[in-house]
């Protein structure tokens, strides 16, 4: 059991630095936000490649956080009649939805992600035009991350999942509640 | 047997994401599940080709990715954390509750005050609810009011933040409904305002009427006047100052909500700065927080995106359509019964989960319905839209179910009854659905605004 929470912890690590990481891409984004008006409106500079880096950000803030938001099981649940399921039968739920739902999903979404990253690198694409950023495979490569932050989110919850499964007193709650 | 099959895959397909949604699972996984089965199903009876599936990276990145219209809605949920956890929000409630106790009824005045200018601090319902109630619930009963109507007035002033722009429902909204942003706030602007002037019409009414409710009383350590000034300038000026600020530039069209998203974070950072109240935890406090109900958010946005898109492959648009046309209810009786769909869905639903899924379900009959002389076809999406906010809004606080009540209840804790809160929450009720009744009555209350400041 120690070692599954063990291997838990090792496939939650990544999670967890990439949600930092997601953190402080707020306060970049909030700085190119800044640069960008004031050039605009004191200096007359332009900034379509400024706008461009916006949505960048952004998206990658978007995507990145899917598996350390389930590992702090931030995601919404509408458990209204779940409330009188037991325990047991919600850990097994839980197990089934991750093996049966999230994981084939995020596997598809990985696979084809990374095909989409792929094409976009071999064309050596560039923004719309090319006024923009060039190497949009960079941007689209959040996918196929994204994708794969959350399988090992999921996984380390399946695991914890487990443990709490087969033994409640080593384990009462799958998730990591304190923030 | 197999076409019969065929004809009620979409009903099938939206069943099984209601009963599955019912399951207490998170939302997004029942959405990717349901589109799996569906998706298999699909590819099965040939409706589908395999490689459509892997089209799916193609519409996240253009749907979530490459969207300038969404880069606000995580610097307005960042705006809104680090007001919460610098603890602006709840100076400002303070503050205006000492100035304004010598009008009848001004402890839940002020409250309705801040819930209106607090709009953006919190996105989520539940949270705004709670982080009012937090703040707002024991003055108010220490000062004496009654139990209900400050119940009342904490839910449904602490539910206005869908409505009142920068609401991060509206962003959504406009990038499901293709709708300019910036006018849609505009067009939210005057019955969100029409809203709080309500409740605050009622509640000096009722305050005169049964002064009971709503005792007059001083609060102590008033401190000496100056002090109070100096306070008043701090806590209430400059935040008013900065949400005027951010909300101004974009009605004026000075700038765009991306724009004015990010000088908002930046004000209230300096803000919490300026109070001393900016450390590095708090600062990470607001950094976690808004990843993760940002995760949140995009993980639902995921999951509808798959989940509209095998809805579609398996005919649930034209079903949709063709069943409407079928029912013969005519534009009007559609209205009303998308509405009715939407008020029975907010009692179990939070907007996220409403927008992200009805909407696009909803938007092929939106495009087709035409009321006649009664608002012009271009305008028509922008009133549906804030019909709906309005609406759901009023549905989070019906009882027995309202989704605001029960946040309420569990933040409240033994300080209110549930009974109490019933009794509180239906004068407010009445008033919302008033002025819904208003909204499709005279559109132009939503529409003459954007007239005449966007020319």
């Amino acid at each position: 059991m120690e070692k599954l929470l063990r291997f838990s912890d090792v496939l939650a690590w990544p999670c967890y630095q990439v949600a930092r990481l997601t953190g402080i891409l707020l306060l970049v984004l909030t700085a190119v936000i800044l640069y960008d008006v004031i050039g605009r409106k004191f200096f007359a500079t332009g900034s379509f490649k400024l706008q461009e880096l916006e949505w960048h950000l952004h998206g990658a803030i978007a995507v990145l956080s899917f598996g350390y938001a389930y590992l702090k099981d931030a995601h919404v649940r509408i458990d209204i009649i779940s409330s009188r399921i037991s325990k047991r039968a919600k850990l097994c739920m839980e197990l089934c939805a991750i093996f049966l739902f999230l994981l084939p999903f995020m596997s598809l979404l990985a696979w084809s992600g990374y095909e989409f990253a792929e094409r976009s690198f071999l064309w050596s694409e560039t923004s719309n035009g090319g006024v923009g950023l060039s190497n949009r495979w960079i941007i689209k490569s959040v996918i196929p991350l994204s994708a794969l932050l959350t399988i090992l989110g999921g996984l380390s919850v399946a695991l914890r999942c487990l443990v709490a499964f087969k033994t409640p007193e080593r384990l009462s709650n799958p998730f990591d509640r304190n923030s | 047997m197999i076409e019969v099959f065929v004809d009620i895959l979409p009903v099938l397909m939206f069943g099984t994401l209601v009963f599955g949604l019912f399951s207490g699972l998170p939302v997004a996984i029942v959405l990717m599940g349901v589109s799996l089965i569906f998706g298999l199903l699909a590819i099965l009876m040939g409706d589908m080709r395999v490689i459509e599936s892997t089209l799916l990276p193609n519409r996240l990145f253009g749907g979530t990715i490459e969207n300038p219209v969404l880069v606000a809605a995580p610097m307005f949920i960042f705006m809104g954390l680090i007001m919460e956890k610098t603890r602006i929000a709840e100076d400002l409630l303070n503050t205006l509750q000492r100035i304004m106790c010598v009008v009848p009824g001004g402890l839940a005045m002020a409250v309705v005050f801040v819930g209106t200018i607090l709009a953006a601090a919190t996105g989520i319902i539940g949270a705004s609810v709670v982080m009012l109630t937090v703040i707002a619930i024991p003055t108010m009963i220490e000062r004496g009011y009654a139990p209900s109507l400050a119940a009342g007035t904490v839910a449904s002033a602490s539910t206005l933040g869908i409505l009142i722009p920068p609401s991060i429902m509206l962003i959504f909204m406009g990038d499901l409904l293709s709708l300019n942003l910036t006018k849609l706030f505009v067009a939210a602007l005057t019955p969100g305002l029409l809203l709080s002037t309500v409740y605050v019409i009622y509640i000096l009414a009722i305050s005169i009427l049964k002064p009971k409710v709503a005792p007059n009383t001083k609060l102590p350590n008033l401190g000496n006047k100056k002090n109070l000034w100096q306070q008043a300038i701090v806590s209430l000026a400059l935040p008013l100052l900065l949400i005027i600020a951010v909300l101004g530039s974009i009605l004026a069209g000075f700038a765009t909500p991306t724009e004015a998203s990010g000088v908002g974070v930046f004000a209230a950072l300096l803000l919490g700065l300026a109070r001393g109240r900016l450390s590095l935890d708090t600062l990470n406090q607001a950094m976690d927080g808004s990843v993760k109900t940002l995760a949140m958010l995009f993980f639902i946005f995921v999951g509808a995106t798959a989940f509209s898109y095998v809805f579609r492959t398996i005919g649930g648009e034209s079903f949709i359509v063709n069943s409407a046309l079928a029912l013969n209810f005519g534009d009007w009786g559609l209205l009303v019964i998308m509405m009715v769909m939407v008020f029975i869905m907010g009692f179990f639903f939070d907007w996220i989960e409403i927008t992200l899924i009805i909407l696009p379900i909803f938007a092929p009959l939106l495009h087709l319905m035409d009321l006649g002389d009664h608002l012009a076809k271009s305008d028509m999406i922008y009133w549906f839209a804030v019909l709906v906010a309005v609406n759901l809004q009023t549905s989070f606080l019906t009882p027995p179910f309202g989704f605001a009540l029960f946040y309420l209840k569990g933040a409240a804790g033994d300080q209110l009854q549930m009974s109490q809160i019933y009794s509180g929450i239906i004068p407010f009720v009445l008033l919302q659905v008033s002025v819904l009744l208003m909204l499709v009555i005279w559109p132009d209350i939503v529409l003459w605004l954007p007239r005449e400041l966007l020319k």
